[in-house]
């Protein structure tokens, strides 16, 4: 009998702290504050104000011909397009791939910016977004896919590390630079 | 003895319910298209340009649909434009979702929703349901063929707390250009 009342306590603790998570969430939720500051950083993250640097078009310096990738806003500034056609960008694709197309689709999902990569050999890759000054990284959000850094070597022209993100650094399996050709 | 083992079993389907009800974090990995196999097959009476009506909470909206696949046939991609004539304003919503693949797709629009759905195929008809998350509504997109080149969409919302129950918030039929 006494076991079974710390059974039926046991389950009643936990579903009380089950209930009481939801109204902690709820409440964090409805906030008037909370609410405000999460749409002042919303705003915020939509400046793209880390990509500045990286939109336009950009010519891959590249054993293929006429590869590059363009950087520009979508959906009236709510998302980042970047339309490649250089496959060194993704890691294991074929190289010399003539046809090589991918886009990333770079959003912000609650308070972080995310991306995702779709390219003409059916890869998907997920990324959360890391911001330096003149740098950005894309970092897989699993570990045996590739991660991107582009960095601003000097004006209008940026590198393009690709390779393992490894405790917060890249281990970089292959750089591309590319140069701007327009804005 | 006895009584441990079912303090073990209640802990346990406790756990798992708990467990159940945990959302899915989207899958990263998309099946390889394969080579002579049209993936996109009950797609296809969804491929192409439309325009249609419809009505809903924000006002009467016409709108363009254009379907395409991309990337060498490797995601098939929906954008969307509504403008919305409300009772004081007009506004213009925007959405691309994107197909990859598998299952899954991802949606964006120019309201800052970002969301993953999963799309289940029945014949003549496509539906995407959003993966479910704490404390948000549940979205539901469903196309359904009518034939002679007419489309039917709904989008449905199923507030909180009941995920399953929805309310259509648009309908509309669309015509092929």
């Amino acid at each position: 009998m006494r076991r079974m009342a710390a059974v039926a306590g046991l389950i009643a603790v936990f579903m009380l702290s089950l209930m009481a998570q939801t109204k902690k969430d709820l409440d964090q939720a409805l906030t008037p504050d909370a609410m405000k500051n999460f749409e002042t950083e919303r705003a915020r993250l939509y400046q793209w104000e880390s990509f500045k640097f990286l939109t336009g078009q950009w010519k891959t310096e590249s054993p293929t011909a006429n590869s590059g990738f363009e950087v520009k806003p979508s959906l009236d500034g709510k998302v980042l397009i970047i339309s490649n056609s250089e496959p060194g960008i993704a890691a294991g694709a074929k190289r010399k791939a003539t046809n090589y197309k991918s886009l990333i689709f770079v959003y912000v999902e609650g308070l972080m910016q995310k991306a995702t990569l779709y390219d003409s050999e059916g890869k998907v890759i997920t990324y959360n977004i890391q911001a330096a000054p003149q740098k950005v990284a894309f970092v897989s959000t699993v570990a045996s896919r590739p991660s991107l850094v582009f960095e601003e070597s000097k004006e209008g022209t940026v590198s393009i590390a690709v390779g393992q993100a490894s405790a917060a650094k890249l281990v970089p399996q292959a750089t591309i630079q590319a140069v701007r050709v327009s804005k | 003895m006895r009584r441990n083992q079912i303090l073990s079993w209640v802990l346990m389907l406790v756990c798992l319910s708990a467990m159940a009800a945990t959302p899915k974090k989207p899958s990263t990995d998309a099946p390889q298209p394969m080579a002579g196999v049209d993936h996109w097959k009950s797609f296809r009476f969804l491929i192409g340009n439309w325009t249609g009506d419809g009505t809903g909470p924000a006002g009467q909206g016409i709108g363009d649909l254009a379907v395409e696949t991309d990337l060498s046939d490797s995601i098939l991609k929906m954008t969307n434009q509504v403008d919305f004539t409300g009772k004081d304003k007009k506004t213009t919503y925007r959405s691309t979702m994107v197909v990859s693949g598998g299952s899954k797709a991802l949606f964006m629009d120019n309201e800052g929703h970002v969301l993953h759905y999963t799309v289940t195929l029945r014949p003549k008809t496509v539906t995407f349901v959003s993966d479910p998350e704490p404390n948000s509504p549940r979205f539901r997109f469903t196309y359904t063929d009518l034939g002679s080149n007419k489309v039917r969409c709904s989008f449905d919302i199923a507030p909180p707390p009941n995920l399953n129950k929805y309310t259509i918030h648009v309908s509309g039929t669309a015509t092929k250009k």
